[in-house]
């Protein structure tokens, strides 16, 4: 049994509690020893071993059992912790917020509940991954396309939950939910959208119905449970083409944006285009061992040799068309004659024995994969964090992110990796910071790198678009506007609609009033 | 990815599959128990992970063996109904996702040792006797795989120490740290 419990219950009431779930559950579906409660830990923290750690898990299996689980919270005001998958990892992994809490565990749920192939969507539950999805589709003759993140086994639910994002047509999957269930903290029942009409056949085709929407309120927050979500899936098109391009210099960012932004925002390019800077491209296939072992960051003369040796640029642009073969070659005429614009853009549509090349083309075409997981070989040791600030699809704004944190990486002793991934009007910036877990003080630097990047960005206007549990209350003080009257509001409707605190506290920096008063 | 379920006299009759292995014969080994089925996971890419597979897999330990590709999808299809002992000599992030999927199931870490190439060397944080993998001749995986074959049911205290052969290389598709683990579900402890 783990000698942890939740902060503030009487070792009396938190067995009693467990009793009663295990009464909804059953007595195997609450985990209490330290064995499989190791499991709900974040393998790549960039924190020191022993914190964020569970007391219990409960895994029920259906809507009510959610109900009479949260019941019992409340009644002994427990703290839970929601995941779907739980692979979150590089922002917390499947770990609560603070030691303690009990871990709701949806990977029961996961059914994959109607494949609509007329209409292009799926209803799924929170434990879903990728992998089963695409699976599904395939075992069913569906010719309908998924939208993995990298992580095959990331949740459908999860990740849309989070706001994460993929790499075709279809990669940012909040957009792409449509309607919802969710348990609310008392227990009650809400659909949302056309959901929430008798009879209706419409919740996972439109996102609009009478009154407000209030599906992202239940993303990245701690307002409810989500037991159903709809995702639109993309109709397998007739014709792919994914190309990539190699950029020579770092300072080409810029100019490639400038050059992305028309064709993204008129959609020539449909997909998440990505531009991968040139450690991030050769970890899927060299370490950094194999040509420096000294400290700090990579020196030049070692970088010139790696785009050299693996033929990749400083950048290092993947994209692809989709639709009919007479508009992918048209369309194609204008993508290559603008990306290659840039002197010395080199253009690949195929590449032999690359394995960042194979991935990429399967994320492009929605077909799951681990294979980014070995980009974490580059300094070995199993830490990583990502920092992920949003700019628009502006090259200026892109170069003055990138110089500003690839400056700081290199002061606190860490190379830059990272990508940029371009949405509908936005972008992503994901730097991994990689630490070596056993190399303490790595690990404290990349704590401090990131801590100080979140303050640095925010004063020159970037916000995170996420985050990792340790850094989730920092981040949400850099929104600042009016006071921080945004957090205020998110604590407002948290007191109102989850008075004892029990769900998720501290998500995204949202925590109940009591904890408040006393943090 | 692919799985091949061999039964140990499939194993035994292969010949020298592992030629590597060949000559450590004298080496204490311990038997797979009775019914126990050890599963051995190969990562295929990775030169160190198929000699210790090679050297398990002549030693007629490995009842099943899981192969699996630089995707690494096989981890997700193959290890969903294992029992019994899983054994690997993978990179640290197969080994990562391998541990968390097997731990949810219910499987205990019985071993977990490393192994980092730095300032020109290879260095192992391991248990029992350091000399082993000092003084072998043989590629160090498959000294390692016999050590941690023997070691299985009786844990000792970690111990650390660097390879003194002259040849202590790093292989251009090597990922450079590795660990070699071994997981268990209850009831098939040896
Ligand atoms: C190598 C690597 C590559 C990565 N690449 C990507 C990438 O390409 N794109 C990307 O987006 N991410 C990426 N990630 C980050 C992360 O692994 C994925 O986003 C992953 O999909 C998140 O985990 P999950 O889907 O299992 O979500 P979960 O862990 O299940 O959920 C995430 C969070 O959502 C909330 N939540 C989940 N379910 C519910 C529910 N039912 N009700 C209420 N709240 C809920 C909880 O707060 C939970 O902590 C990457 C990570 C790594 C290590």
């Amino acid at each position: 049994m783990s000698s942890i419990g939740p902060q503030g219950v009487a070792a009396a009431d938190f067995s009693n509690a467990l009793d009663e779930f295990a009464g909804v559950v059953g007595k195997d579906r609450v985990y209490v020893d330290e064995q499989p409660l190791s499991s709900y830990r974040d393998a790549y923290s960039p924190l020191a071993d022993g914190e964020f750690l569970p007391s219990a898990a409960v895994a029920p299996d259906g809507v009510e059992q959610i109900q009479k689980t949260l019941k019992i919270a409340n009644a002994y005001k427990i703290p839970i912790w929601t995941i779907g998958t739980g692979r979150n990892f590089a922002y917390g992994g499947p770990a609560p917020r603070k030691s303690g809490y009990v871990m709701l565990d949806l990977r029961r749920m996961n059914r994959i509940i109607e494949v609509n192939e007329k209409y292009g969507y799926a209803l799924v539950e929170p434990g879903v991954s990728y992998m089963q999805l695409y699976r599904h589709l395939r075992a069913i003759g569906s010719k309908l396309w998924i939208d993995p993140a990298a992580p095959a086994w990331g949740g459908v639910m999860g990740n849309a939950l989070e706001h994460g994002a993929g790499y075709t047509p279809y990669g940012d999957h909040f957009i792409m939910q449509c309607g919802m269930e969710v348990v609310l903290a008392d227990g009650e029942v809400v659909r949302t959208g056309q959901g929430a009409l008798a009879g209706s056949k419409h919740w996972q085709v439109t996102k609009h119905a009478a009154g407000p929407q209030f599906d992202g309120m239940f993303t990245q927050s701690n307002f409810g449970v989500v037991t159903k979500m709809g995702i639109w899936l993309m109709p397998e098109p007739p014709g792919y083409k994914p190309f990539m391009i190699t950029y020579e210099r770092e300072e080409d960012l810029e100019a490639i944006f400038e050059i992305t932004r028309p064709l993204k925002v008129n959609q020539i390019i449909p997909n998440a285009a990505v531009a991968v800077d040139l450690l991030w491209e050769a970890s899927a296939k060299v370490t950094r061992r194999h040509y420096f072992d000294g400290k700090g960051p990579l020196p030049q003369s070692a970088r010139t040799r790696i785009a050299s040796d693996l033929k990749l640029g400083m950048w290092n642009y993947y994209g692809a068309l989709y639709g009919p073969p007479p508009i992918i070659e048209n369309n194609w005429k204008i993508v290559e004659e603008a990306l290659m614009s840039i002197p010395g853009a080199k253009l690949y549509l195929d590449r032999e024995n690359d394995p960042a090349w194979d991935y990429r083309v399967r994320l492009m075409r929605g077909e799951p994969n681990m294979t980014e997981f070995s980009i974490m070989n580059w300094i070995g040791g199993g830490g990583h964090v990502n920092f992920s600030p949003i700019s628009a699809p502006s090259g200026a704004e892109a170069l003055a992110q990138y110089n500003m944190i690839k400056r700081r990486c290199h002061e606190y002793g860490f190379d830059y990796i990272g990508e940029f991934l371009v949405g509908w009007r936005d972008m992503h910036h994901i730097l991994m910071i990689m630490y070596d877990r056993a190399d303490e003080a790595m690990r404290t630097r990349a704590y401090d790198l990131f801590g100080l990047l979140v303050d640095e960005a925010a004063e020159i206007g970037f916000g995170e678009y996420r985050t990792h549990l340790a850094f989730m209350d920092q981040i949400a003080k850099t929104y600042k506007h009016n006071d921080g009257a945004l957090w205020d509001l998110h604590h407002r409707i948290k007191d109102v609609m989850d008075p004892n605190g029990i769900l998720s506290p501290g998500k995204q920096g949202i925590w109940p009033k009591a904890m408040r008063e006393t943090s | 990815m692919m799985a091949w379920k061999l039964t140990r006299r499939d194993v035994l009759g292969a010949g020298a599959l592992g030629t590597a292995a060949v000559g450590l014969g004298t080496l204490a080994r311990s038997k797979p128990g009775r019914g126990r089925t050890v599963t051995l996971v190969e990562e295929s890419g990775v030169p160190e992970s198929r000699q210790f597979a090679a050297a398990l897999i002549d030693s007629g330990f490995a009842g099943e063996v899981i192969r699996i590709d630089q995707s690494l999808n096989g981890l997700l299809h193959e290890l969903e109904a294992t029992t019994g002992t899983i054994i690997g000599m993978t990179s640290d992030p197969a080994a990562m996702i391998a541990g968390q999927l097997l731990g949810e199931r219910g499987a205990h870490s019985r071993h977990f040792w490393q192994h980092h190439y730095t300032n020109g060397r290879w260095r192992h944080r391991i248990e029992g006797g350091a000399r082993l993998i000092g003084n072998t001749t043989h590629a160090w995986p498959v000294a390692i795989a016999h050590q941690l074959q023997s070691a299985i049911g009786n844990r000792s205290p970690q111990v650390s120490n660097a390879c003194t052969s002259g040849a202590c290389a790093l292989l251009a598709s090597s990922p450079g740290m590795l660990v070699s683990w071994v997981y268990e579900f209850e009831g098939h402890q040896s």
